[in-house]
């Protein structure tokens, strides 16, 4: 194993995830904080709160999570770095992302490896919601 | 319209900082996964984790696949499943839970330092994360055990563990 080689070849596919993630990421981030600006987040804010509470994170919120379980985690990375959250809140839409995110997709990948799909798809929401609430008491 | 543009201005600041400080994790962290991978240590680490597996009721084959996907991604580790798959070693109920395993709880390295740079507070997310990947999976594999039973087969989760499931 050529060391130099493997470092270069980790380096280069690290350069790729990041274009990835600056592609999708930028215009997320963006958005967030032109609806923030132009007042259309504290609209998501109030409608979500009482949902997002039981979390304790904010409404807006909502929209980290909404993109997070139905396209993929690199949005609400977006969401979360435009929005601004407390270390306990972003620590907790992080676990609540990790257990269930990109469903769609990771999903039908699952299901083509063999597992029951539906089962691991309901495990995995379950858990987010389950472990948002219980940090949100905890931490 | 100049407001517009500050907004707009102001928005690809706030996100190259912050892709700057997910770079700094991620960099280092993806070297990491390539040497793991090239240098066969991943393999080893599968070969320990054996007995862990077994504790879900899975066989010595799901080890890798198992560990692949938790550790390093799910495209990746879906990758490894599927081969193992096709060689016809593990059960709908054994893939299951390597579903139930690595859904939650897959990108590990990765994921961590992402989150982590963003400014999750890393044990909470961790132990937390661990918990709930782990538990679903846990329960499946009981599950499977009773199913097991049921049917009368062999693959019951001891003897699968202890590789005497032999005929």
């Amino acid at each position: 194993m050529n060391v130099k080689a493997v470092a270069f070849s980790g380096a280069r596919k690290s350069l790729g995830v990041l274009w990835e993630l600056a592609v999708v990421m930028i215009p997320i981030v963006i958005a967030v904080q032109a609806l923030e600006h132009y007042g259309v987040m504290q609209v998501i804010s109030r409608f979500f709160s009482p949902m997002m509470s039981l979390f304790g994170v904010p409404g807006e919120a909502a929209t980290a999570l909404a993109m997070g379980y139905l396209v993929g985690p690199y949005l609400a990375f977006g969401v979360v770095i435009g929005l601004g959250m407390t270390v306990k809140q972003i620590t907790i839409i992080a676990v609540m992302l990790a257990l269930a995110h990109s469903l769609p997709v990771e999903t039908a990948i699952l299901g083509k490896s063999g597992a029951d799909a539906r089962a691991v798809l309901a495990a995995r929401l379950i858990s987010s919601i389950i472990a948002g609430i219980l940090l949100n008491l905890i931490l | 319209m100049v407001e517009f543009l500050v907004v707009i201005y102001s928005g690809v600041l706030v996100g190259l900082r912050s892709l700057a400080e997910i770079a700094a994790f991620l960099i280092p962290v993806m070297v990491v996964i390539e040497f793991l991978k090239e240098s066969g240590i991943l393999g080893k680490i599968s070969s320990k984790s054996k007995r862990v597996t077994g504790a879900f009721g899975l066989p010595g084959e799901a080890a890798l696949p198992a560990t692949t996907g938790v550790l390093i991604g799910l495209i990746f580790g879906a990758g490894v499943i599927m081969e193992s798959r096709k060689e016809g070693k593990l059960d709908r109920g054994q893939l299951t839970v390597i579903g139930m395993l690595v859904g939650p709880f897959h990108s590990l390295i990765e994921d961590t330092a992402v989150w982590v740079a963003l400014g999750a507070s890393f044990w909470p997310f961790i132990i937390t994360r661990t918990i709930f990947g782990v538990i679903p999976a846990l329960v499946m594999g009981r599950i499977n055990y009773i199913r097991s039973l049921g049917k009368g087969e062999k693959g019951s989760r001891l003897s699968l563990a202890r590789g005497t499931d032999r005929p």
